[in-house]
C-alpha cells in the first residue's frame, strides 16, 4: 500500500503539482479535441481518447493528472451537455458525479493494481514497463479488468438514465477503450522506459513489433469489414460522407436510420475486430516471449550475472577463500540458486537504473566474504540450466567446466609462484650470505700502513662463483686469494665456499702458496662427480721485504705496476685449475714489491666482459686502462675498470661475475724491527745461554744496566718457571724471541713452549707485608716480572704458552 | 758466585761474590744452612752481588727466618740499588736490615 500511496500521490512540490494538473487539463482537451475530430458520429463512433487515456494517467504519471482530467471533465460537462436542458443543478451534479467519478476511479485503478500487485521475484514494484512478458501480462490484465470495471461501474451508475441500447453499446465501449489503451498505452509506456533506459529490452521491442502487426491487421481487418458493410452500397457511402460534414442534418429519414443502423454496425464490428486482432496478437506475443524468456533471455542473463560475479577482480581477501570451511559454504549454496533465479529476471536488465535490486541479487549470489566463487559454487548456482539438450544447456556446461579449469589452473599457478617466490627468496638469502662471506670492509687494516688494499665483486647472477680473499697469516704474512668457479648459480655458490674455506684453512696453517694449492686441489678432486672446478690465484705478501710468493691454479695473469712505472702483466707459470686432477704438485714464484708497487688481480668477468657486437674487452685494453691512471691506488684502480667495462659493454647485459682485488705496497715493516730467536731446551741448564742471549741483544740496543737487571731478572724468573714445570719432567723446547722498536725504544721478549697450558699472570699476587716466618716461598718470580716490566701478557695459542713481556729501554 | 765465611765471635760475615740466581742459590742455601748454632748475628755482604733473582731471595728468607728463630738479627750490608730494589719489590724491605 505503501508502494501505492508513493507511485499515485507523488509530490513534486506545489507548483509542479499544479503544472501537472494544468498540463493534464491541457492534454485532455487537445485529446477531446482530437477524438472530435477523429469520431465520424458522436455517440456512436466516438473515438473517446480521453477517457481512454485515463488510466495511463493515473498509471505513469499520478494523481494530478487525474485531477486535471477530473476538473476538465466537469467543465466540459457542465458548459457542453446538462445545464442546457434542465437547468437543475442537483440533477446536473448527480450526473456529473455519476459520469466523472467512475472515471476517477477507472483512472486510479490501474495504478492501485500495478503497484498493489507484487510479481513473484520483484522485490519492489517498479514504475510500470513492458519490460518482461510477466509485466506485458500483468499490464494486459489490469487493463483489462481496470476497463471491465468501468464499464460496469458506468452502467451501473446510467442505468437510471440509459437506455437498453445504450447499454448494450457500453459491451462495444469496452473493446473501444481496450483497442485504445493497448494501442496507445503500449507506446506511451515505452518511450517512458526509453526515456527512462535509453535503451528497450527485447521484450520492449517485440510488444511495439506485435502491436505494429496488429495495427497493420487491424486496418486490414477494418477495411474487410468496411467492404462487407458500407462498401455494398456506394450511394449510402456518398451520404455517409455528407454525414461526416459538419452541421449535419438530422437522421430521421429512413435512410439517416439506415445509415446510421450500418455505420453502428460497422464500428462496432471494427472494434471488436481490432481488440480480437490486437489482443490476439498480443496472446501470441506475451507466449512467445516467455516461452524465450523462460528458455534463454533468463538462463543467458543468469549466466552473465553469476560469471559478472565470478569474473570480478580478486580482492584483496581472495587469498583467504581456501580458509573458508567447507562446510559453511556447502550450507549456504541450495538456497542460492533458487533465490538468485527469482531475483535475476527483473534485476539484471534494470541494472542501470535500479542499483538496490542489482545489490541484493550479488549479495545472494556471493554467499562469503571472498571476492571469488569457487566452481562448486558455481555449479550449484548453474544447477537448473546444466541438464537438457538445448543450446544453452550446453553453454551452462561449458561455462561450468571451464571455471573449473580455471580454478585448477589458478591454483596451480599460484603454487607454483609461490615456490617460485621461496627459491627467489631463499636464493636472495644465499646470495646474502655469499657476498657476506667476501671481506666488505675497506680499508680492511686501518692500522696497517705498510699497504693498502682494495677489492670488489659484481655478481652477474643471483649467486655467483667469484671470490677474492684476504687475511693475515701473522703478524708480517698478508694473504691475498683471487678465484673464479666454473659455472653460476646454486652450484656455483657452493663450489666457491669450500673452495674459499679450504684455501683459507690450508694458508692459516702457515703453508705456502704452492703447498695451499696442492692441497686444496687434491681435497677438491676428491669426490668431484661434477667436474667443477675452481681458478685461483694466491699470494703471501711478506709485509716486511716485500717479497710476495704466489701460485697460479690456471688463473688470470696477475697485472704489477713498478713504482713510477705502468702495469704489466706477470705471465708466471700456472697449474691446472683446482678440482680438475688430482695430485698436481703446484710451483710458486716471487716477486718482489718495492714500496710503491702495486698489484692488481682480477677474474675472467674483467676482460672478458663484452659489448654487443660480441668483441670483449681484452687484457691489452684492461691494462691500458689500467695505466690511464698512472698513480691511482687500489681503490681507484678498481673504479677505474667498472667504469671502463661500463663504457665498453654499455646497455649489454653482464653475464660473468666481475671481481677485482688490488694492493699497494706501502712501506716496509721489516725496517723498524729486527727479529731474533732462540729455541733451547726447556732445562734450567740453559738460563745461562738464554741470559746471554738477551743481555747481547738488550746491550746492543743501547740497555742501560738498571733495564738490563730487571729484564735479565723477569728473563730469568719466566724461564726457570717454564724450565721447571712446562714439561713436567718430560722434554720441550723454549723459543725466545727478541725483538726492538726502536722509535718507542720498546723491546719485547717473548716466550713460547709447548707444554702444559699455564696462565703466570693469573697467579694471585704474593701477599708482601706478612712477616718473614708467614711468607710463602712460591708465586715472588712472577711477582717480581709483574712489578717491573711494563706489559706482561699471556696467551694460549695454537698450542703453546705465549708470554710476552714488554720494556721500555 | 764465590761465598767467604769470616767468623768473628758470635758474629759471622759472609762475602757474597757474583750472582745469586736459580743455578747458583742452592750453593748459597748450604752456606746458610751451614752457619754454626753459636752464630747470633749474621752479616751479608752484598758488596760484591750484582744480581739476585727470586731463588736467591728465598735463601734470604730462609736465613732471616732462621736468624730470628734463635732471637739472632741479620743485617745485609752494601746492597746496591738494584738489589735492594728488588727487595723492595717483594716487601722483603719491610723485615730486613740494611747496613
Amino acid at each position: 500500500m505503501k508502494n501505492v500511496k508513493k507511485h499515485l500521490f507523488p509530490n513534486y512540490g506545489w507548483k509542479k503539482n499544479l503544472l501537472a494538473v494544468a498540463v493534464s487539463i491541457l492534454i485532455c482537451f487537445l485529446a477531446s479535441v482530437l477524438s472530435n475530430q477523429i469520431s465520424l458520429v458522436r455517440g456512436i463512433s466516438q473515438f473517446d481518447l480521453t477517457s481512454a487515456l485515463l488510466p495511463l494517467f493515473g498509471f505513469s504519471l499520478g494523481i494530478w493528472w487525474v485531477a486535471g482530467f477530473a476538473i476538465y471533465s466537469g467543465a466540459d460537462f457542465l458548459f457542453t451537455l446538462l445545464p442546457l436542458e434542465t437547468g437543475d443543478i442537483g440533477l446536473t451534479a448527480s450526473v456529473y458525479a455519476g459520469a466523472v467519478l467512475p472515471l476517477i476511479l477507472f483512472s486510479i485503478l490501474p495504478a492501485i493494481l500495478w503497484y498493489g500487485i507484487r510479481l513473484k521475484g520483484e522485490s519492489k514494484t517498479e514504475y510500470p514497463r513492458l519490460d518482461t512478458s510477466a509485466h506485458v501480462i500483468k499490464y494486459y490484465l489490469i487493463m483489462l479488468v481496470s476497463v471491465a470495471f468501468y464499464i460496469l461501474l458506468d452502467m451501473i451508475t446510467m442505468v437510471r438514465y440509459l437506455s437498453m441500447d445504450a447499454m448494450w453499446l457500453r459491451i462495444y465501449w469496452f473493446f473501444q477503450y481496450l483497442d485504445v489503451i493497448l494501442i496507445v498505452g503500449i507506446p506511451f509506456l515505452i518511450a517512458i522506459s526509453m526515456i527512462r533506459n535509453r535503451t528497450l529490452t527485447i521484450n520492449e521491442r517485440m510488444v511495439l513489433a506485435f502491436l505494429v502487426i496488429g495495427v497493420i491487421a487491424a486496418a486490414a481487418g477494418a477495411y474487410f469489414v468496411y467492404r462487407n458493410t458500407m462498401y455494398l452500397s456506394p450511394s449510402l457511402f456518398e451520404d455517409y460522407e455528407a454525414l461526416m460534414k459538419p452541421g449535419y442534418p438530422e437522421l430521421t429519414d429512413d435512410v439517416g436510420v439506415q445509415i446510421l443502423e450500418r455505420y453502428e454496425t460497422y464500428w462496432n464490428r471494427f472494434y471488436v475486430m481490432t481488440a480480437v486482432m490486437l489482443n490476439g496478437l498480443l496472446l501470441i506475443e506475451m507466449a512467445f516471449m516467455s516461452s524465450i524468456e523462460r528458455k534463454v533471455t533468463k538462463p543467458v542473463l543468469h549466466l552473465a550475472s553469476v560469471l559478472e560475479q565470478y569474473a570480478k577482480p580478486e580482492g584483496t581477501e581472495a587469498d583467504e577463500q581456501p580458509a573458508v570451511p567447507e562446510g559453511a559454504e556447502a550450507d549456504e549454496q541450495p538456497a542460492v540458486p533458487e533465490g538468485a533465479e527469482a531475483d535475476e529476471q527483473p534485476a539484471v536488465p534494470d541494472r542501470v537504473e535500479s542499483g538496490e535490486q542489482g545489490g541484493s541479487t550479488e549479495n545472494s549470489l556471493v554467499d562469503n566474504a571472498s571476492g571469488t566463487m569457487d566452481p562448486a559454487t558455481i555449479k550449484e548456482l548453474c544447477r537448473p540450466y546444466r541438464y537438457g539438450y538445448g543450446e544453452i544447456s550446453s553453454l551452462t556446461r561449458t561455462f561450468v567446466n571451464l571455471t573449473g579449469r580455471v580454478d585448477t589452473y589458478t591454483k596451480n599457478l599460484r603454487q607454483v609462484t609461490a615456490e617460485k617466490e621461496r627459491i627467489g627468496t631463499e636464493l636472495d638469502v644465499a646470495s646474502k650470505i655469499q657476498r657476506d662471506m667476501l671481506p666488505g670492509v675497506f680499508p680492511p687494516f686501518p692500522n696497517r700502513k705498510e699497504f693498502s688494499l682494495y677489492a670488489s665483486m659484481t655478481p652477474a647472477k643471483e649467486v655467483g662463483g667469484d671470490f677474492y680473499d684476504f687475511y693475515f697469516i701473522d703478524e708480517d704474512h698478508l694473504a691475498l686469494t683471487i678465484a673464479d668457479v666454473s659455472g653460476k648459480g646454486v652450484p656455483a655458490a657452493l663450489f666457491m665456499v669450500i673452495s674459499k674455506t679450504l684455501l683459507k684453512n690450508q694458508a692459516q696453517r702457515g703453508s705456502s702458496p704452492k703447498e695451499i694449492l696442492t692441497y686444496v686441489n687434491h681435497q677438491l678432486s676428491q669426490n668431484n662427480e661434477t667436474m667443477m672446478f675452481c681458478t685461483a690465484w694466491v699470494g703471501i705478501l711478506d709485509l716486511r721485504d716485500g717479497k710476495l710468493t704466489a701460485a697460479n691454479a690456471g688463473h688470470e695473469y696477475p697485472a704489477v705496476r713498478r713504482r713510477g712505472g705502468s702495469f704489466e702483466l706477470m705471465k708466471n707459470h700456472h697449474g691446472p685449475g683446482l678440482g680438475v686432477f688430482d695430485g698436481i704438485r703446484y710451483s710458486e714464484y716471487e716477486i718482489t714489491l718495492a714500496p710503491g708497487d702495486c698489484l692488481f688481480v682480477y677474474t675472467d668477468g674483467v676482460p672478458e666482459a663484452t659489448d654487443a657486437s660480441e668483441t670483449i674487452l681484452g687484457e691489452e685494453r684492461m691494462v691500458r686502462a689500467l695505466n690511464a691512471v698512472p698513480d691511482a691506488g687500489p681503490e681507484d684502480l678498481i673504479g677505474k675498470i667498472h667504469e671502463t667495462i661500463r663504457d665498453f659493454v654499455k646497455e649489454e647485459p653482464q653475464f660473468d661475475d666481475i671481481t677485482m682485488l688490488s694492493l699497494q705496497f706501502l712501506e716496509m715493516s721489516g725496517q723498524k724491527k729486527a727479529r731474533e730467536t732462540l729455541t733451547v731446551p726447556a732445562r734450567v741448564e740453559n738460563l745461562g745461554r738464554v741470559m746471554d742471549f738477551i743481555s747481547a741483544l738488550l746491550e746492543a740496543d743501547g740497555c742501560q744496566e738498571d733495564t738490563l737487571f730487571s729484564v735479565s731478572l723477569a728473563v730469568e724468573e719466566i724461564f726457570v718457571n717454564i724450565a721447571n714445570y712446562a714439561y713436567e719432567g718430560g722434554e720441550g723446547d723454549v723459543t725466545v724471541d727478541y725483538s726492538f722498536e726502536p722509535e718507542g725504544k720498546l723491546s719485547e721478549i717473548v716466550f713460547s713452549d709447548s707444554g702444559l697450558p699455564f696462565d703466570p699472570t693469573a697467579r694471585p699476587a704474593p701477599d708482601i707485608t706478612l712477616k718473614p716466618d708467614e711468607r710463602q716461598i712460591g708465586g715472588l718470580g712472577i711477582y717480581i716480572v709483574k712489578q717491573t716490566m711494563d706489559e706482561v701478557n699471556y696467551q694460549y695459542s695454537g698450542g703453546k704458552n705465549i708470554l710476552t713481556i714488554r720494556k721500555k729501554i | 758466585m764465590t761465598i767467604n765465611n769470616q767468623l768473628d765471635g758470635n758474629t759471622l760475615t759472609m762475602k757474597i761474590e757474583g750472582r745469586i740466581d736459580t743455578q747458583t742459590s742452592p750453593d748459597f742455601n748450604k752456606e746458610i744452612e751451614a752457619i754454626p748454632e753459636a752464630v747470633s748475628t749474621l752479616i751479608l755482604d752484598f758488596t760484591e752481588v750484582f744480581y739476585i733473582s727470586s731463588a736467591g731471595l728465598r735463601i734470604v728468607l730462609t736465613a732471616q727466618n732462621k736468624m730470628n728463630a734463635k732471637n739472632g738479627e741479620m743485617i745485609i750490608r752494601g746492597a746496591a740499588k738494584n738489589i735492594v730494589n728488588v727487595f723492595k719489590v717483594t716487601g722483603f724491605d719491610t723485615f730486613l736490615t740494611f747496613e
